[in-house]
């Protein structure tokens, strides 16, 4: 248990109002997935990890995942917090705030939220961190499997959190990130895939109808995975089943009723519905800003090409922290 | 990784071998494996290696791979209550297969089946062995909620569900056996993973069928710590 020394000054913060869903997330729980434990953390991993770089936080530290609705929070020490991702009308002691910096916090201040402008889900990054022990190496929430975070569960009323002592130490000290490198969240995002493992269990038509099509976010759409619906996708001869095998982060799997699923943090760790493609890793964090009725439209790349992105994002939060 | 397209004993077999190589050798770039009936599938870190020297280092360990000794199996006998609630697709399958619930029932259970891997969810186990008779495809919209402890048929394929989650199986039954402890993982109380998942790669699995009093007092028991899975070693 990673509990801070005596010394180290913990600070506390009480949820008054839990919000729709709020769970504690880091980067995710790996090298479980041979016992079915999902991965887990932050579904947006480029807004958990901007956001702590903001508030000078290691980038794969713990924060809150905040869904449409936020909560509502009453600081009870000293802190420094940024919020990034979907804008979910953040304000402070009931006046508006802006997302993407940082802000001095102090005792009594209230947090809340409002409206969901744009996106789908807010992190707010605490200097200093989230004090939960880790549990299989991660503080991530998982709530199908019971583990991780707040025991599993999403913050309940009356729920007081310890989080760091800031890191930052100059009070009235704003960063900001450029404003270059702040994602707008559209209505209709474009993300990028590769093809396969089983795009041969789909006709030429199935593909052609994946590529070129416009889905929509159905209802269903969670931690796990994200529902599309749209034009059917056809399957060749071989059919939807596949024997079982493993799901990876952003799979889009296809059962027989030809509408697209794409699979996220707490996602099963195998499947047996055959999978057309995989979303790249860096545009899984775009769909994780998607909300019912939203659209998108898959566009096909190579591995070579997805590799290279995903290597400019690694360069991209190593200059962040610079 | 693929090793083939069906689920034969020599394939798990290979599969199982290397994983069993693969959580004693460290690779530093592999995050994670999840290692399935046919394939394995591998994270790796991009920053550390592309996609085509990681597939050439994996195939040239896993030709160095021998046949491990394996320690005879063992043999979970799993109480297990068929139909209505319970089973919500018990008829379906019947009348796919032009049988009555009672042959349905008679043909599952008298095979014994083979606990190949465990994923999907905490501790579910994949198992092999469902007779010819019974294979049927899974549903074509997968389902929001099955209940933990629900057995289904996917194809060839039969899975218990360890904690309520989505899933596209068709669910013959239920047994009230609880075999995933979150509490301990949570408390860190654990030193072996097999003290919080019960099932074991290799277990051979007999299905016994019980009235529905007798699951819900054997669910009961369960709650209370109560209940001891009848195996033999």
């Amino acid at each position: 248990l990673n509990i801070k020394k005596e010394g180290s000054k913990l600070g506390k913060i009480l949820i008054k109002k839990p919000g729709l869903l709020t769970t504690i997330q880091d980067n995710g729980r790996r090298g479980y997935g041979n016992y079915g434990i999902a991965e887990s953390g932050a579904m947006d991993i480029f807004s958990l990890k901007s956001g702590n770089a903001l508030v000078g936080n290691s980038l794969n530290e713990a924060a809150l995942e905040i869904t449409l609705l936020g909560p509502e929070i009453e600081f009870q020490n000293h802190s420094i917090i940024a919020i990034t991702g979907g804008n979910l009308s953040p304000s402070l002691n009931r006046k508006s705030i802006e997302m993407w910096r940082t802000y001095s916090i102090y005792k009594g201040d209230v947090l809340s939220f409002g409206s969901c402008r744009e996106g789908c889900r807010s992190y707010l990054c605490f200097s200093g961190g989230i004090n939960v022990p880790k549990v299989l190496g991660s503080k991530s929430t998982y709530i199908r499997g019971k583990i991780g975070g707040n025991n599993g569960n999403k913050l309940e009323a009356n729920y007081t959190l310890l989080i760091g002592e800031p890191i930052i130490k100059k009070k009235y000290f704003i960063r900001r990130m450029k404003k270059e490198f702040i994602p707008t969240y559209q209505k209709r995002e474009v993300v990028r895939v590769v093809l396969g493992p089983q795009d041969d269990y789909f006709t030429d038509m199935g593909i052609h109808t994946f590529l070129s099509s416009d889905f929509i976010a159905s209802s269903r759409i969670d931690r796990w995975a994200y529902r599309f619906e749209g034009p059917v996708i056809e399957h060749s001869k071989k059919g939807a089943d596949i024997i079982s095998d493993g799901i990876a982060l952003g799979a889009v799997q296809v059962p027989a009723n030809g509408n697209p699923i794409v699979f996220m943090s707490d996602r099963p760790t195998t499947g047996g519905y055959s999978k057309i493609a995989t979303v790249i890793s860096v545009d899984v964090s775009k769909i994780a800003q998607i909300k019912t009725g939203d659209h998108v439209q898959f566009k096909k790349i190579d591995i070579k090409e997805a590799q290279k992105i995903f290597k400019d994002r690694e360069q991209f939060f190593l200059n962040l922290v610079k | 990784m693929e090793f083939g397209n069906e689920i034969s004993n020599c394939i798990l077999d290979r599969i199982r071998d290397f994983s069993y190589v693969l959580e004693k050798t460290n690779i530093p770039w592999c995050k994670e494996f999840v290692p399935s009936f046919r394939a394995i599938l591998f994270y790796y870190d991009a920053n550390k290696i592309n996609f085509e020297e990681a597939k050439k280092e994996l195939s040239k360990l896993e030709k160095g791979v021998h046949k491990i000794k394996i320690t005879p199996p063992r043999i979970v006998h799993l109480p297990i209550v068929f139909g209505g609630k319970y089973g919500p697709d018990l008829e379906k399958v019947a009348k796919v297969h032009n049988l009555t619930t009672r042959q349905v029932i008679d043909f599952f259970i008298q095979e014994d089946y083979r606990v190949c891997f465990i994923a999907f969810a905490p501790g579910l186990p994949y198992n092999a062995g469902l007779p010819k008779q019974l294979e049927t495809p899974r549903l074509k919209t997968p389902r929001l909620k099955n209940l933990a402890g629900s057995v289904g048929i996917g194809g060839k394929q039969v899975c218990i569900h360890p904690i309520d989650s989505p899933g596209g199986y068709n669910i013959i039954g239920r047994t009230p056996i609880k075999f995933y402890d979150f509490k301990k993982i949570n408390q860190g109380n654990f030193k072996n993973f097999c003290e919080v998942v019960f099932f074991r790669i290799g277990d051979i699995l007999k299905f016994e069928p019980v009235e529905e009093g007798e699951f819900k007092s054997i669910y009961q028991a369960v709650l209370q710590d109560q209940y001891e899975v009848k195996i033999e070693y």
